[in-house]
């Protein structure tokens, strides 16, 4: 671990536990919802690195394309990889919310269609390398449908909300969160944003030299049955 | 350079309405498909109480989207059966003009299928398509050009992988989740006879996103 | 208009797989190659590099046209043509129809009088009007010839093109290749055709190109040796 890493490591720890004792002490509880509200903070704390990882697929993925450099594909995967946990975390954390709060479990709001859009894309995004067998084709094909699915979701977000601005509410889904009014639970928020981002990047940076790791170890090992064979 | 490209885009586009008319195998599949999912639609709902013309929007989206799906990866399987493809991908052509006669003829069965279909929707359906025909057939052309724009990306992405035929519908539809939801109110709204000038932007934008980075990415899917 | 090609160091890998490994040659015009090699040897991802449908993993592949470099594979696509087992024809349309696609895909313009002599060339005068479907397999091999003779190529890559076919049929392609200004490359097991027709050989063995040969000092029985060496075994 180089000593970027540790730094980074070390803000994100302090970061991380300043954001836990202002979600969950210092911050008041919601007026209306009480305490459950405070699940709010790593609900919008996950769907921004999500966001985030997003648009470095899209990135990325354009940038392997350009310079066919391995680097770039490893790089974006790693990415998809992190946001696709994002956005379980948003999947799984809305529903509990949602329970208490809406007195459902889902319902066709604008942002959750979204997101499980947009986990579907990252999933295939993710996964569909495993089903292409030429290795020399799985970075390629990748990387076209991560543009392909990146550029779909800011569609997603737009149909999404028109479809809701034209059709009736139904009453339970009040706007949630509308009842940010203490200056400490704007802290609370900012705090777990910046501890989620930072999370993005330390797990995004362990996660490439990971993958470079495994690679050259894939390298040597064929260059050693090489020697052995001929 | 412009009589090269309308070289290679109508001499794609003629070969495949010409194979088309002659097997009539991707028209005749997708249409008895689509006839016969506006009667599995009819009992599927009829017990929710949803008034029939109500559903035909929906009904007619949902035959698009599922009939354009085999229809689009039936018409790619023709073209790899013989290894067609690969003399595509060796012809000194460029690959975004081979995207756009590929997207080009298959949005011109799937909107003729449309067509037919909408005769359909007045005799099962009772729905009135005279209030705004010309919206509606805007709104139909839109969301059928903006389904195969990403259709044709999507099935040569996972033509190659080991799964082609399974994946191709899986990875498909979450991407079309904003083209069917536009394209579903744009043509219940032309139904109703008024304008669907909102539903009808977010097609545009989807055609020319989706079109002009088909072009651009196509080229990238074209090696082996 | 002359088309050269030169290549050094090629390698590719399919995963841990190594397909080509290192491999360097010249391609001059006028040459005429048969790539020998058992099954896995390297021989179809040699032939698929050089028809540029896939890239190498590593290595430098540089392409001539009249002595000027051109890296273009569009414009390198004009001047060479594949011809392998796959027939690459559609089914649903009559020879004559696959052909007319073909002339308009690389634009060569000929009218349908000149499609005609290049179908009486390979022997299908008597059937353009048939559906591709309908012809026997040596037949679609014959059509599949024409199509690759069609834009006049420079380069011709030859994935044995003798399967499915006659003797009549063997015999015109036989004809055909070694009447010819073009260059082409052969990769087939007829170890017999590829003395008789090349006279250059390339020996693969697992990725490696084993021996390079010219055939003016090269006896039949020595070049076998040489296809022994490889562990080869004589083709049908």
């Amino acid at each position: 671990m180089s000593l970027k890493d540790k730094l980074l490591f070390a803000l994100m720890f302090v970061v991380m536990q300043l954001a836990l004792v202002w979600a969950l002490a210092i911050a008041p509880p919601d007026k209306l919802q009480g305490d459950v509200q405070r699940i709010f903070y790593f609900h919008l704390g996950s769907i921004w690195p999500g966001f985030l990882a997003f648009f470095y697929v899209l990135y990325g993925s354009i940038r392997y394309l350009v310079s066919r450099d391995l680097i770039w594909d490893r790089k974006s995967l790693v990415s998809g990889e992190i946001g696709l946990v994002f956005c379980s975390i948003v999947l799984t954390t809305g529903p509990v919310w949602a329970k208490p709060t809406w007195g459902v479990y889902w319902a066709w709001d604008a942002r959750l269609t979204s997101t499980l859009v947009l986990w579907l894309v990252f999933f295939f995004y993710v996964n569909l390398r495993n089903y292409i067998d030429d290795e020399s084709k799985r970075p390629r094909v990748s990387a076209v449908l991560g543009i392909v699915g990146a550029l779909m979701v800011p569609f997603v977000y737009m149909s999404t909300r028109i479809f809701e601005t034209q059709h009736p509410k139904p009453v339970i889904m009040g706007d949630a969160d509308s009842g940010i009014r203490d200056p400490n639970m704007n802290i609370a928020l900012y705090l777990s944003l910046a501890a989620f981002t930072l999370l993005y990047i330390y797990l995004w940076r362990l996660g490439v030299q990971q993958m470079l790791t495994k690679d050259r170890l894939k390298k040597l090992r064929g260059r050693l049955l090489r020697l052995e064979g001929f | 350079m412009s009589d090269n490209v309308f070289h290679v885009f109508s001499a794609v586009l003629r070969k495949d309405l010409r194979r088309e008319l002659r097997s009539r195998e991707i028209f005749i599949s997708s249409f008895l498909f689509s006839v016969i999912l506006l009667v599995i639609i009819f009992y599927a709902s009829k017990t929710s109480g949803v008034q029939l013309e109500a559903m035909s929007s929906g009904a007619l989206w949902l035959c698009i989207l599922f009939s354009g799906t085999i229809g689009l990866n039936r018409s790619h399987q023709s073209e790899t059966a013989n290894g067609c493809y690969r003399a595509l991908i060796l012809a000194p052509v460029e690959g975004g003009w081979l995207y756009l006669a590929k997207v080009c003829s298959n949005a011109l069965l799937l909107i003729v299928m449309e067509l037919l279909l909408l005769p359909l929707l007045v005799l099962f359906y009772h729905t009135d398509i005279s209030k705004n025909l010309g919206m509606l057939v805007t709104s139909l052309a839109l969301g059928t050009i903006a389904f195969t724009a990403v259709g044709n990306l999507v099935v040569v992405i996972t033509a190659n992988t080991r799964m082609k035929d399974v994946l191709f519908p899986v990875v498909q539809l979450p991407l079309m989740v904003p083209t069917l939801i536009a394209a579903v109110n744009a043509t219940e709204l032309a139904l109703q006879g008024k304008t669907p000038s909102n539903w009808l932007q977010v097609l545009v934008a989807v055609n020319v996103v989706f079109l002009s980075a088909g072009f651009l990415l196509y080229d990238f899917l074209l090696e082996e | 208009m002359s088309l050269s090609i030169r290549f050094s160091e090629l390698s590719k890998q399919f995963g841990e797989t190594i397909a080509l490994w290192r491999v360097s040659e010249q391609l001059h015009p006028g040459d005429r190659v048969s790539i020998l090699g058992h099954n896995g040897a390297g021989k179809s991802t040699l032939l698929h590099i050089l028809a540029t449908l896939s890239r190498p993993s590593s290595g430098d592949i540089s392409f001539s046209l009249d002595g000027e470099t051109c890296d273009n594979p569009k414009k390198l696509r004009n001047h060479l043509t594949f011809l392998s087992h796959e027939p690459m024809l559609y089914p649903d349309l009559t020879a004559m129809e696959n052909l007319r696609f073909i002339n308009r895909l690389y634009q060569r313009n000929l009218s349908d009088a000149q499609l005609g002599e290049l179908l009486e060339r390979v022997g299908m005068a008597d059937f353009a009007e048939r559906l591709f479907r309908t012809c026997s397999r040596g037949m679609q091999q014959r059509l599949s010839l024409a199509r690759a003779l069609l834009p006049q190529p420079k380069l011709l890559l030859l994935d044995e093109p003798f399967s499915g076919l006659d003797r009549g049929g063997v015999e015109r392609m036989k004809h055909l290749f070694s009447n010819t200004e073009m260059s082409w490359i052969l990769v087939t097991h007829h170890l017999r055709l590829g003395y008789e027709l090349a006279n250059r050989f390339w020996i693969l063995h697992r990725g490696r190109m084993l021996h390079s040969l010219h055939k003016r000092d090269l006896s039949y029985e020595a070049y076998l040796r040489f296809c022994e060496g490889s562990s080869m075994e004589e083709g049908a």
